[in-house]
């Protein structure tokens, strides 16, 4: 196995002066090539955040970042959006997609900017809303989908072009039970296809599919604790 | 990289296309129907206030001038070889028909008969006496279609004057700055006396002579009665001035001591323009002798001036329409970006370039501009310029019609496309430079 990330000294501060805040206050990580890490932790623990700096939403105030061996701090943003692009994945806890475009259309719109060719998005696009259950739902607009569909089609759109790792920002806080159910199921698919992800939750429930469980505390990685192995409800 | 930018496109055209396509209808329709507004601002507003001149132009030519005009020198009374010069357009195929008119300065009085008491003011004015051939004028000017009352001259017939609706208070717009002929109409008798002073016509028009006489007028010279046959009103004030009698109640009232037009207005046949058959006439060496002029250089100096005027007034109004237009949709744009400004920055967080996202606004704006300048172009050139062709709006001076060129037309409309594009680009612009995580999560 090989590194998938690797951050050393993560430190993110906001404000100056009296506003001044720490959020992250000096974070070492490796996460391996198909991994599946959950990061978990009370509000304000710096989940977010850490997450935003590994997947290069955001610079560090201080250390760096490693995707695969390739420093990102002498990224620029041009460059970062590029990389992004080509190599990484997202998933929002609101879905965040497209309202005016189809789900075909919400998950081919990074092809495209890829430049794949119409048959290859089509390909993609179809096996992968297949893949993850909504064969019929493509010509569909968000707002005649499901909260738990929509999510299914943000992660289709993550997922569709290959990225090397999958970053899921609490992708169950808006879904009820049974969609939330569906999506961890559909991350979990991925992960045995090979898939590397984090995923920061609140739920301890949904790190039932994690390699390993990351606690958060104050700005620092405290502990390790034991994924869920109880049922889902 | 040719591969990128093209990727780019793509990405724009399906997020603008899908944007248009999918957003409220009503919300579409606003926006297209101000930027047709403002395109038909953009043309029309200048259209109708040089269409307004060029109405007037054309109504110097067509109902005074014609193609070319034949006149005296400044100072002199009359052209010297008018007979030699009638003779040239009688025998030239060019001319279709020509009008010499004689033009004398007279004095108008109505009333006299019913007036009793001598200490008021008597009904009078000084007017421009013209001796016409009713029918060559007729053919030349259709000068009876100018009539507004009665009947026009009779050729054969003696004793009777055709008055202009300026020198009559009835039709005067000019009443409050000198005093027209009061309680005149077809079928009235007044009094035309012709003072025997010989003021050449280039003296009484070109000081703006609205007649007012009336006291200290030299009535010492020969004296006729008339009766008011049509009283004709014309949107040239030349002709609106004049009163019109035959040429022969003419010769006899003003002796003529050698027969010399004060003006020949010429229509000419199709094939020749006029500015040929003018230098034709000055080839003959009749410039010597008389003014020649094509009927756009008669044009007086201030109506040019206007036409300037107008014009800078028009591109004036056009280009506040334009800001307005880009202001327009420079609101609606921000506030479509700014309202969407965690989108752009998913968009951007999932990898889709700023330059993407910024070119799916600008088609956006295009879209709305070219659109809506196209109804507004099928709507000047469909509705507006055949409805004020066939319905001229009757201003004052002339019969205002929309002067729009096609190349003039779409130069504006590319002028609003290209505005409008900027417009659409620079709020896109401001929040997409923005921070792409700050966009996410809402923060300033």
């Amino acid at each position: 196995m090989s590194l998938a990330i690797e951050a050393k000294n993560i430190v993110r501060s906001f404000g100056t002066g009296e506003l001044h805040v720490t959020v992250l206050k000096g974070i070492d990580l490796k996460i391996e090539q198909g991994e599946f890490v959950g990061l978990m932790g009370k509000s304000g623990a710096g989940k977010s955040t850490l997450m935003y700096q590994l997947s290069l939403l955001d610079r560090p105030t201080d250390g760096t970042v490693e995707l695969f061996g390739k420093a990102t701090a002498g990224l620029n943003h041009v460059e970062r959006t590029r990389f992004r692009l080509e190599h990484l994945g997202y998933i929002f806890q609101d879905y965040a997609l497209v309202p005016e475009l189809t789900a075909y259309e919400n998950v081919a719109l990074p092809l495209m900017m890829l430049g794949w060719d119409e048959n290859r998005i089509q390909k993609a696009v179809c096996e992968t809303l297949d893949k993850l259950g909504l064969p019929e739902k493509w010509n569909s607009v968000p707002s005649k989908l499901s909260g738990g569909q929509q999510q299914r089609v943000s992660i289709a759109r993550a997922v569709a072009k290959n990225p090397e790792i999958l970053f899921a920002d609490e992708p169950t806080a808006n879904l009820d039970n049974a969609s939330s159910k569906d999506v961890i199921e559909a991350l979990q698919q991925l992960h045995e296809e090979g898939q590397t992800i984090v995923m920061v939750t609140h739920e301890h429930d949904y790190t039932k599919y994690c390699n390993r469980v990351l606690w958060m505390d104050d700005g620092l990685i405290t502990k390790e604790i034991e994924p869920f192995s109880g049922e889902i409800q | 990289m040719k591969a990128k930018r093209g990727a780019m496109w793509r990405v724009a055209w399906t997020l603008a296309l899908r944007q248009v396509q999918r957003s409220s209808i009503w919300m579409n329709l606003l926006i297209i129907l101000i930027m047709v507004l403002t395109f038909l601002n953009l043309v029309v507003v200048t259209g109708i206030l040089i269409g307004l001149l060029q109405g007037s132009l054309e109504a110097n030519k067509e109902l005074y001038t014609g193609n070319v005009i034949i006149s005296e020198e400044f100072g002199s009374q009359g052209i010297d070889n008018t007979n030699e010069i009638i003779q040239t357009l009688a025998s030239s195929p060019s001319v279709a028909v020509y009008s010499p008119r004689y033009i004398r300065q007279a004095v108008a009085e109505a009333n006299y008969q019913t007036r009793t008491d001598f200490n008021e003011p008597e009904n009078s004015l000084s007017l421009s006496l013209t001796g016409i051939d009713p029918i060559a004028e007729d053919q030349a000017i259709a000068l009876s279609d100018s009539l507004v009352e009665g009947e026009y001259l009779d050729p054969d017939e003696s004793g009777y004057i055709m008055i202009g609706s300026l020198n009559v208070e009835k039709y005067s717009q000019f009443s409050d700055l000198f005093d027209p002929l009061r309680n005149v109409e077809a079928g009235t008798r007044i009094k035309i006396t012709y003072t025997g002073s010989d003021t050449p016509i280039s003296f009484m028009e070109s000081a703006g002579s609205f007649g007012g006489v009336a006291g200290g007028v030299d009535r010492t010279g020969r004296t006729r009665e008339f009766i008011v046959k049509g009283i004709i009103d014309s949107k040239v004030d030349q002709i609106a001035l004049r009163a019109f009698i035959t040429k022969e109640d003419w010769d006899n009232l003003v002796t003529p001591q050698l027969d010399r037009a004060s003006e020949i207005a010429v229509v000419l046949n199709p094939g020749i323009t006029d500015d040929e058959y003018a230098n034709e006439l000055r080839g003959y060496g009749f410039d010597e002798h008389a003014k020649i002029q094509t009927a756009a250089e008669a044009i007086p100096n201030v109506l040019n001036d206007l036409i300037l005027t107008f014009g800078l007034l028009g591109n004036i109004t056009g280009a506040i329409a334009v800001v307005v237009s880009a202001i327009t949709i420079f609101v609606v744009i921000y506030i479509n970006a700014l309202t969407r400004r965690k989108q752009i920055g998913i968009l951007k967080g999932i990898g889709i370039r700023g330059g993407a996202i910024e070119r799916a606004y600008i088609m956006q704006s295009l879209f709305y501009a070219v659109v809506g300048g196209a109804i507004g172009y099928a709507v000047v050139f469909w509705v507006l310029v055949p409805y004020f062709n066939e319905n001229p709006i009757d201003f004052p001076f002339s019969d205002g019609i929309l002067a729009v060129t096609a190349l003039g037309t779409f130069t504006r409309w590319v002028i609003l496309v290209v505005v409008t594009a900027i417009a659409g680009f620079i709020p896109s612009w401001l929040i997409v430079r923005k921070n792409t995580l700050d966009s996410i999560l809402g923060r300033n």
